[in-house]
């Protein structure tokens, strides 16, 4: 939602702009509209050709330009499945497979709201716009060019002074960054690390603090990072990817209202401060603080504070209700991966971070602790089930939406 | 005789906001006794004050009799205003 408003943003921008911007001037001299030809590749009894030949009717009785030109693939015609695999090679296109449907240097395989949105947006281009009707020139047997293809990337939007803007990078850094933010004002993030600094406070050693506080945050990280990679990297191995989707939005859907839940139980109780929960839970792990910040040897102490990053990320992976799930979701639809994934993931969790960053910052320059308020803390579960919810509903029912294509 | 009783946590980032406030609190009435004590390390001191579930927790107390108390993070003016309405008997 946010990235569609963001998007919104930048098509008024660019509207706005087009005046000034020599790129996106529509070519307003001659009303004539220019042929296009829409080369469309069906078999018979196939329901995504039956939903593409109705956009396609639609479309040709709109603009008097359009011609479209039908293919079936039967034995009947062996033919036109010479043609198509011909017509494959030269996109660059291993799936052959129908409905297929190539109009000026464009082509589209299959049939969802994406590819319809785009067919409909390519013959608006053409009609205005100059381009090269690849298809045609294999059929008349022509040399093609590099240069007849259309490689303009569809997420890529013009703006002045900024430049080229990449809709769906652009999209995913503020996903990557809210979902981390939300995540990291977790209530019950904070606590291991304010006890762990309050312990080696009155040390007054900047250099014990920086070394134990940076171990504690850096484990956490690298704890968090290696979780995330590793489902990113098992999920894209499944192959019922669709199904496992719909799984993750209903878990979404599930925590969504959990936290909604817990926050209107809050709601009533004015009284904004740290909530006592999982005493035992909490006094073993003080113990163990207590023990490590008095090791004198800073060898142990490290690897100590190293055990407990890990066993308290652990506790609080199950506090942050999966959003980290959710967000590595993300990315797998948009089939990010590899360096990409690393990317995003390293965002997410430098503010996820960000508030511990800010205490330990604070303490190793000031040697002062500063608390962050609960306040925000409260509305961490409001904001955080609103998101959850609505990425559940989004992964279910509208997924073309969270692939960010609009 | 006011004795003002605060408790808190060292793991308690509302803690570390409040005692900046009631320092405050401190050296505006420093004709009262305050006791500070930890959630965790004065369990048994605490018990008799039920201090409840959010913390921090401000318990004033008049000839050993609870007149007021304040729960979580709060304003320094709020709490002056709830300590001078006591004070000025409103």
């Amino acid at each position: 939602m946010v990235s569609k408003f963001i998007k919104s943003i930048f098509i008024g921008l660019s509207v706005l702009f087009t005046s000034i911007n020599p790129i996106s001037v529509k070519n307003l001299d001659t009303n004539i509209a220019n042929e296009v030809n829409i080369y469309f590749f069906h078999v018979e009894n196939c329901s995504s050709c039956a939903k593409i030949e109705n956009l396609l009717s639609s479309i040709e009785n709109e603009y008097d330009n359009v011609n479209i030109i039908k293919y079936m693939l039967n034995d009947e015609n062996p033919e036109n499945a010479e043609l198509l695999s011909k017509i494959a090679i030269a996109f660059d296109e291993d799936q052959v497979a129908t409905p297929f449907v190539t109009l000026g240097g464009k082509h589209f395989v299959g049939y969802n709201v994406y590819v319809s949105a785009q067919i409909s947006k390519y013959v608006e281009k053409y009609t205005n716009n100059d381009f090269v009707d690849v298809t045609a020139k294999i059929i008349n047997n022509q040399v093609i060019n590099d240069g007849d293809f259309d490689f303009s990337n569809d997420d890529e939007f013009y703006l002045p002074i900024i430049g080229i803007i990449n809709i769906k990078n652009t999209s995913l850094i503020l996903i990557s960054t809210i979902l981390g933010l939300v995540d990291g004002f977790n209530p019950c993030a904070m606590w291991v690390l304010i006890f762990l600094i309050t312990l080696l406070l009155p040390t007054k050693d900047k250099k014990r603090i920086w070394i134990i506080g940076g171990a504690f945050l850096l484990t956490s990280a690298i704890f968090y990072f290696t979780i995330m990679m590793a489902w990113i990297e098992t999920i894209s191995l499944i192959s019922a990817k669709t199904i496992f989707q719909i799984i993750i939005g209903a878990f979404a859907i599930v925590a969504g209202l959990y936290n909604l839940y817990n926050f209107l139980k809050n709601l009533k109780n004015k009284d904004v401060g740290c909530e006592v929960t999982n005493e035992n839970q909490r006094m073993k792990l003080m113990q163990k603080i207590q023990k490590l910040t008095s090791q004198k040897s800073l060898i142990l102490a490290v690897g100590g504070v190293i055990a407990l990053a890990i066993i308290v990320n652990f506790i609080e992976l199950a506090c942050s209700t999966g959003l980290p799930v959710l967000f590595s979701q993300i990315l797998l639809i948009n089939n990010i991966s590899g360096i990409q994934a690393i990317g995003y993931v390293l965002i997410y969790i430098l503010f996820f971070l960000i508030d511990d960053l800010f205490v330990f910052i604070t303490v190793i320059t000031t040697l002062k602790l500063k608390g962050i308020s609960n306040k925000i803390g409260k509305y961490s579960s409001l904001i955080g089930g609103l998101i959850m919810l609505l990425i559940g509903i989004l992964m279910i029912f509208f997924p073309n939406i969270i692939m960010l294509n609009f | 005789m006011i004795r003002v009783i605060i408790i808190s946590a060292l793991w308690c980032p509302s803690c570390l906001i409040m005692m900046d406030r009631y320092d405050e609190i401190k050296s505006d009435y420093s004709n009262f006794e305050y006791i500070n004590y930890d959630f965790d390390f004065d369990k048994n001191k605490i018990a008799e004050y039920n201090p409840g579930k959010i913390l921090p927790v401000l318990i004033v107390k008049k000839n050993d009799v609870e007149i007021l108390r304040i729960i979580g993070e709060k304003s320094y003016k709020e709490i002056k205003k709830q300590i001078e309405e006591l004070i000025n008997g409103k």
